[in-house]
Parts: C-alpha cells; structure tokens; sequence
C-alpha cells in the first residue's frame, strides 16, 4: 500500500515527469510560437502577475464562475429536493437536464449571447453546465438513502431539518462531493470557453483570445497555467468547505 | 388492541391468513414462534406500518412506538448524532448515551461500534421517543448475558405501564421483560 507521504512524492514526480517532456518538445521544436518552453510560459506569467490588469482579470471571470456555480448550486439541490418529493416535478425536470446536458456548450454560448450580454455570459453557462450534474448525483443520493432509514424517520416522527440534516445529507454526501468536483471542473472550462466567445472586457477569455489573435502562445500558455491553477485552488476550497460543512452539520 | 387478518401475503406467499390477535391494553405480550412464521409481520401491523392486509385493527394505538429488528442506525454519522436526531436537546441524548453504558463511544462513528454497542444505541433512541405502546422486534438481539438484562431492566421502566408487545425466540428474554401474555405463531 502507498502511504499518503509516498503517494504525495510520486504525484509530484509525475508533474515534474510532465513537464519535462513538455520542455523536451519545446527543445526539440525550438519555436515560442508553436510550443513555448515551461521557463518562458513562467517568464512570461510572472510579468503578467505585475500588471494590475493580471489581477482584474482574474478576479472578473472567478467572480462570474462563483456566482454562476453558486446559483446553479442552489437551484440543482433545490430541484433535486423537490423532484424527490414529487413525481411530477421529477418528470418535468427529466427532458430539461438531459437537453441541457446534450447540447454542446458553444451552442448554448452562441444562444445565450442574444438573451444575456457578455460580461454575464460566463456567469450563465456555468450555471447551465453545473445544474444537471449535481442536480443528477443528489437526486440518485436522496434515491439511493436507505429506505429502512426512512421509514425509521416517519415512525419516530422525525421533523424535516432533523431528517435532512441526520438521513439525507449523510446519504447524500458521498454523491454530492464527487458532483461537486466534476462540476467545479466543467465551471471553470464552460465559462472560460463562454468568455473566448462573448469576449466580455476585462475577463481571462478575452486575454486567452488576444493572445491567439496576436500569435503570443506564450501569453496563452500563461493563462491557460493561470486558469488550471484557480480552477484547482478552487476545486481544493470549495470541497474543503463542503466537507467541512457538511461535517459540522452532522455532528 | 385487536388485529382480525383475513389474509397477508408477500408476493404469493401467504405469511398470515384467517387469524385474531387481542393485545391486552397495558399488559405485556410476547410473540413468539419460528422464523418466517409472520411475527415481524405481525408486529408491523399491529403498529400501523403495514397496511397491505385483508382484515382490520381495532383500538390501534395512536402514537406507537417501534423498536425495529434491525438497528436502522444511521452508519457514516457518529453514536451521538443519531441520538440527536430523535433528542430534544444534546443534554438529553448525553444522557440516553451515558445511561447505555456508551459515554465513551458518543463521537465514534456508528460504523466503529460493535453489533452489540449498536443494539445499545438503537435501544437508547428507541427510549428517546415518546409513545402510548411499546413494540419491540428481538429487542435484545446481539447484547451479551449482561446487557441484555440491564437492557430489560430500563424497558420495563421506561414501559411505566404502557401497552408492550416484544418479539423473541428466547424463553428467558420473556421472563426478562415479564410478558403477561404470549401469541405463539405456527
């Protein structure tokens, strides 16, 4: 078995192994403009990290994504919690997630730019992207909650924040994290592609489009580098606090 | 409390057909009988859990009080939680906890108690709960010599008079919680 220790080391070797290989294509092509070395993509993020337009940018798009996400958040656990209870609701939110799951996400970008405008844009297709998948793994967690645990509930006549709180989330949880770390990802990759479309000013996918526009590829290693790793502390955060949370609320 | 059966069945399988049942008001009944004779069945309608049957209950109790066969514990929260969950304050979940001989285990997580710990537990809920009759199915299913009759000792006090039935295959279990009746099943 791998300790945690060990099994941090080798996940850092793999990263290192990576990017080594990353810079051995560079090498090997000796271009910037068709694959920039991991020294200059560094080179490079580092004089955009002292641009106060860096920083605004950032925050642009992390604000629209967390907005977008928490929305869609609250309204995915809402629906799931309702379509638990009622049949109907359930069977009229079926052919509403899986089309909103089928489309692809240029379609709906393209869609939503004639009814939002673009500084919002990414706000909504997050939204869009995050719903079905954490409204689908609840919905499946509430299904999947024990029915003896249930029927316990309704014998000894358990109020509804207790039984959410004691039944439901300790079943659900399990399903609810790992949505969550599906939908921080597509978050993140759906808003930032909204972004590249709608173009809205100030926001990393109108940097990222820029710099495909004016051929610096390492600009747009740089943000891309700059997006993995706000998406990534962002997935770390978002699910510390959930379990934190959620452990809180069980206790 | 009176159960007229015509017929209960499961599938095709017919676990209960053409019985009476009288369950005497306060007084303590014990069902007994082999395994698969209908005696969970029973107990569940006399309860009012089940209500796919042919026939009726008279006098049904009107809170009824359940103690399941199974544990129905709830298993990645800790032993305290599950007692809140019923409790109306931590103080007195605290108390069912230390009362059960659990005060150490309260932040264990259910999963980490023995089959006889999470058998103390379910009871100490169960003893959370108000309600006008008792049923209890194996109530001291998986608890050791001793246990068990510590277990039958604060049943019968927290019983105070109420109407008991309790399922069992074990003849001292009976005398433990001292039936005044028996309904054997074929």
């Amino acid at each position: 078995m791998i300790s945690t220790l060990s099994s941090r080391k080798y996940k850092a070797a793999a990263i290192v192994f990576w990017i080594a290989i990353w810079w051995i294509a560079s090498i090997m092509i000796g271009e910037d403009l068709f694959l920039p070395s991991p020294f200059s993509v560094v080179e490079r993020l580092a004089a955009l990290m002292q641009e106060s337009q860096f920083w605004m940018s950032a925050a642009f798009t992390l604000s629209r994504i967390l907005i977008g996400f928490m929305l869609s958040l609250a309204a995915a656990l809402a629906a799931a919690y309702l379509s638990s209870c009622f049949g109907w609701f359930r069977i009229l939110m079926d052919p509403l997630v899986r089309i909103v799951r089928a489309t692809p996400v240029a379609s709906i970008v393209i869609l939503a730019l004639v009814w939002v405008s673009s500084r919002n844009l990414s706000a909504l297709i997050s939204a869009l992207m995050v719903f079905p998948i954490v409204y689908t793994n609840v919905l499946k967690g509430i299904d999947e909650t024990p029915r003896e645990l249930v029927e316990m509930a309704d014998a000894y006549h358990i109020r509804l924040m207790k039984r959410l709180r004691y039944i439901y989330i300790p079943s659900v949880l399990p399903y609810f994290l790992s949505s969550l770390s599906i939908a921080l990802g597509l978050a993140w990759k759906s808003g930032i592609a909204a972004e590249v479309i709608g173009l809205p000013d100030g926001s990393i996918g109108e940097r990222v489009y820029e710099a495909k526009i004016y051929l610096s590829t390492p600009d747009l290693f740089a943000w891309t580098v700059t997006i993995v790793i706000l998406a990534f502390l962002f997935e770390r955060l978002f699910l510390l606090l959930s379990t934190k949370l959620a452990g809180r609320m069980m206790r | 409390m009176r159960a007229a059966i015509r017929k209960k069945v499961f599938g095709s399988e017919v676990v209960i057909s053409d019985a009476v049942f009288d369950i005497p008001e306060g007084k303590c009944t014990a069902i007994i009988g082999p395994s698969g004779s209908g005696k969970t069945t029973l107990m569940r309608i006399l309860a009012g859990l089940d209500r796919e049957f042919e026939g009726s209950v008279e006098n049904p109790p009107e809170r009824p009080l359940i103690l399941f066969q199974e544990n129905r514990l709830v298993e990645n929260i800790s032993a305290i939680s599950n007692l809140l969950a019923v409790a109306s304050d931590r103080r007195s979940a605290e108390r069912a906890l230390s009362d059960a001989g659990l005060a150490e285990d309260g932040a264990k997580s259910v999963s980490e108690l023995s089959g006889g710990m999470r058998r103390k537990l379910a009871i100490a809920r169960f003893m959370l709960l108000d309600g006008d009759a008792l049923f209890l199915d194996e109530p001291f299913r998986a608890l050791d010599d001793v246990s068990r009759r510590d277990a039958a000792l604060r049943l019968s006090s927290f019983r105070a008079g109420r109407t008991m039935v309790f399922i069992s295959h074990d003849e001292e279990d009976i005398a433990l919680l001292g039936a005044d009746f028996t309904i054997s099943l074929p």
